[in-house]
């Protein structure tokens, strides 16, 4: 019983990791130009699918198909910044909303055109033999996720927190205009900033490809889930964006296990309606104001 | 039924460790034109949203009509009878001129939704006397024969003029005035004196919130002066000119 | 006026046409029709109110499940599931918008989809009530006074009469006072509550109509189709809806109208383009949100005032030069 609550608990911990990247990716956009991106799951699967297009139809190595498969991604994570956030640039928050809904049917449909309906498959970066750890079984596959979510993590606090590059994106997300007096190239940070988002899921996809695989419409599941996560640990926040990922992950899978399996996916929602209701701001948000 | 339609007492606002409000004494009676005036972050806005319901007190009373109105929602004290404007303007910009006033007119609307829905006379002869009525509020402010115009583009001065309009549909006892003068040119300030001047003359009550002391002096009947969130004067605009804490605060201590 | 033209114009086409169309055009009128009543729905919710629900196709399906299990399984006829359809799905919206009250935007959005995703939920693994993947199969049509509307054209002129219901509803209900407090609820909320309106019971009663209305919906679509299953009533079908809307032109009835039929038309006339259908909408959105924000029914009108505009003044010119 124990062992069952603790195998569950390191592969909700796995997927929760992956939420916390698309989560992540949201809510650094969210700080950036203080609007919602609904497509980020596609990208998510662009990624995937780039990255598998690299390997399976152009034959490059792994690692080089992961890399370009990211690539290609934070192209598009560009594109995509520059023909739909810059024109709406001063819109409300339900057009934003709206917005980003047409572009994720676009983008998954597209997907489907591009790539068929049928799922497609990444291999595993350590192989495929289930690693046996005392009484629980591990996948090779969810170590690495955990592991590249870490370093991932790691990485980006070490940019965020000691660089000039991430000290100057801080300041953009917090108040364009003085960053702008200071010398900012604020668009330039924005568009920096897409580029990682973008980048993060395309990540989130090639990791989680080898176990789940990748196909066309899993995107909006995945951004819905990673919104949970966000409000969850407190929309706009990073910490939150990743601790809310995680929490996501490991109660979604643990009540999977234990309560109901059939019923999984309807627990982070669940989560989700209860914070909406109880403390809308989330664990790390703060709460705003309507002034006269 | 006493004289006195507003009545504030030791209303006081605080935001986490900032007291914006303190204690607050301030009395407003039938057909007064008071006016609320004090250096920039005074707590003089934040005063108006304390009565009209935006923000809640943190200590201290508000009686509307004899009446303690302190947590009521911000719908209910309008259907008491409090009217106001907004310093930031904030119109319907989707509406017509003419439906915005409409709105204003909301809780003056007895018909029922079915009535609504079904079109029956009684509908009929409310939509026709709200149309007398708000053409007639067009006429006042000067926007008679653009009501069909969609709000979002009129020039600035109209818009103001428009919200004004809008308060005053709903014929209230209390009107709350934040900063109208704000950004009108001298042409549009003249006409919304007189415009004040009428409203006034009609039997409305008036609180002003200002910082044009021209405006102020010409207008009012009574002036309270707010720093930093105290009340540091009231009384006629002859003794508030004259008031040495008033000199002091805006224009600093001497030596 | 050449919208009472347009209108007319198109119930005239409403009414002949289905007496020169295939069974496979009459299904797509069918559905047409139903989906216009769904984005009448989301209209008074998010094109009056300013309020985004992106469960609409939850409560379609709360409609359809409720109609069909009272007609197939407790045996009651069409006109015992309408009624309690439209009521129990209105309840049901209303019991949403309850707790979700203070929240807007994009975390009424979030809340919405939650709803929606439950809902999915339910209907897929609540055996014992809703059959599950399985479907509730033999749902009735309905009789009029022991006319059984066997045939598909006869239950269309039946739907047609709800459809015209709902935009008649839709109309009056934009011109009255309910009407003019959501659109001001919608524009600033601050302000409409500044002028007597209580936008929380506003907001509640909007989407409690939406809700009514897409239930309704649900339970024409049932007895239509006479067999309902959950794959209908997946998030992708609420965004499709939303589209249809946006598209059309939010706040307009003439452009959810416009936005259902064209939507619904448009992948069955355009073959070549029945691949790509999803694209369309997506970019669809997109640019219409950017570059359209009233959507084609804007567009329209604006071709319709220039052209106004230059026949009047066209005319004057011409009487000046005499």
């Amino acid at each position: 019983m124990f062992s069952m609550a603790t195998q569950l608990f390191i592969n909700g911990l796995a997927i929760g990791a992956i939420y916390a990247m698309v989560g992540l990716g949201i809510a650094l956009i969210f700080r950036a130009v203080q609007a919602v991106n609904f497509a980020q799951g596609e990208f998510v699967v662009f990624g995937g699918f780039f990255a598998i297009t690299f390997f399976s139809t152009i034959g490059l190595p792994v690692w080089l198909s992961i890399i370009c498969g990211v690539l290609a991604t934070m192209i598009m994570g560009y594109i995509f910044q520059r023909l739909v956030y810059v024109p709406l640039q001063r819109s409300t928050s339900i057009t934003i909303v709206v917005a980003t809904m047409g572009v994720s049917i676009a983008l998954t449909d597209s997907s489907r055109i591009i790539w068929g309906a049928a799922p497609r498959l990444f291999p595993e970066i350590l192989g495929s033999t289930v690693i046996a750890i005392g009484d629980l079984y591990v996948v090779p596959q969810n170590l690495v996720i955990l592991v590249a979510a870490l370093i991932l993590f790691i990485t980006q606090y070490i940019l965020f927190e000691r660089t000039f590059l991430g000290m100057q994106m801080q300041a953009v997300a917090q108040d364009k205009e003085t960053a702008a007096l200071m010398g900012i190239k604020v668009n330039r940070m924005i568009a920096i900033t897409f580029l990682y988002s973008s980048g993060l899921a395309a990540i989130a996809g090639i990791l989680v490809a080898p176990i789940t695989y990748i196909w066309s419409t899993m995107g909006s599941g995945l951004v819905q889930k990673a919104f949970v996560a966000t409000i969850v640990g407190g929309f706009g926040s990073v910490p939150g964006a990743i601790l809310g990922g995680l929490f996501v992950g490991v109660v979604e899978t643990l009540c999977g296990g234990f309560i109901s399996s059939t019923y999984q996916d309807a627990f982070a929602f669940i989560i989700l309606i209860i914070v909406l209701i109880v403390r809308p701001m989330g664990f790390f948000g703060e709460e705003t104001m309507d002034k006269a | 039924m006493s004289d006195t339609v507003l009545k504030t007492e030791k209303l006081t606002k605080d935001f986490g460790g900032l007291r914006a409000v303190n204690e607050l004494d301030m009395e407003i009676k039938k057909g007064e034109i008071h006016a609320l005036i004090g250096p920039n972050g005074s707590g003089k806005s934040t005063t108006l949203n304390l009565l009209s319901g935006i923000y809640l007190p943190t200590e201290g009373d508000i009686c509307f009509k004899d009446e303690k109105i302190n947590t009521l929602p911000v719908f209910q004290r309008t259907e008491l009878g409090i009217g106001r404007t907004f310093q930031n303007i904030r119109l319907f910009d989707t509406l017509t001129v003419f439906d915005n006033i409409l709105v204003g007119r909301h809780t003056k609307l007895s018909t029922n939704f079915f009535q609504q829905i079904m079109k029956t006379k009684a509908l009929r002869e409310e939509e026709e006397e709200n149309r007398e009525k708000i053409l007639g509020l067009c006429k006042t402010v000067g926007l008679l024969g653009r009501e069909h115009l969609l709000a979002n583009g009129l020039p600035y001065g109209d818009r103001r003029m428009l919200e004004i309009a809008r308060a005053l549909a709903g014929n209230p006892s209390l009107l709350l005035l934040d900063e109208p003068f704000a950004g009108m040119s001298p042409t549009d300030a003249d006409r919304l004196v007189e415009i004040i001047q009428e409203i006034g003359n009609a039997g409305t009550t008036i609180l002003l919130v200002e910082h044009h002391m021209r405006v102020v002096m010409k207008l009012s009947h009574n002036i309270s002066v707010l720093n930093f969130g105290v009340k540091i004067a009231g009384g006629t605009p002859e003794e508030i000119k004259n008031n040495q804490n008033v000199i002091e605060a805006y224009l600093g201590k001497e030596g | 006026m050449h919208k009472i033209i347009a209108f007319i114009g198109l119930l005239i086409l409403a009414i002949l046409l289905p007496q020169f169309s295939s069974a496979y055009v009459l299904g797509i009128l069918v559905l047409a029709g139903v989906y216009v009543i769904l984005v009448l729905g989301l209209n008074v919710c998010l094109g009056f109110a300013g309020q985004i629900s992106a469960a609409q196709a939850a409560f379609w399906g709360i409609g359809a499940y409720t109609s069909a299990i009272i007609n197939m399984r407790l045996g009651l006829s069409f006109w015992v599931g309408f009624p309690l359809a439209i009521v129990i799905t209105g309840l049901v919206g209303l019991g949403l918008a309850i707790p979700t009250i203070k929240l807007k935007g994009f975390y009424l959005a979030m809340a919405t989809i939650g709803f929606q995703q439950i809902c999915f939920l339910v209907f897929v693994n609540w055996r014992p009530v809703t059959m599950g993947v399985d479907g509730i199969p033999n749902i009735q049509r309905p009789s009029i006074g022991g006319y059984l509307l066997r045939s598909d054209r006869s239950f269309y002129y039946f739907l047609l009469i709800w459809v015209l219901i709902a935009i008649i509803f839709s109309l009056r209900l934009e011109k009255s006072k309910l009407g003019r407090a959501m659109k001001a609820l919608r524009d600033n909320q601050l302000a409409a509550e500044a002028m007597g309106i209580d936008t929380n019971k506003v907001k509640c009663i909007a989407f409690m109509i939406s809700a009514a209305m897409s239930g309704a919906a649900g339970s024409l679509y049932a007895h239509f189709a006479r067999y309902i299953s959950p794959d209908l009533f997946v998030f992708s079908t609420s965004t499709l809806i939303i589209s249809m809307l946006i598209i059309g032109g939010s706040g307009s009835v003439a452009g959810a109208i416009l936005g259902a039929i064209l939507l619904v038309a448009l992948p069955e006339s355009l073959r070549f383009l029945n691949n790509y259908y999803m694209v369309i909408y997506g970019l669809g959105t997109v640019l219409i949100v950017i570059f359209m924000p009233k959507g084609l029914a804007g567009l329209i009108g604006r071709i319709i005032e220039k052209l106004k505009f230059f026949l009047e003044h066209g005319r004057g010119r011409e009487k000046v030069n005499e």
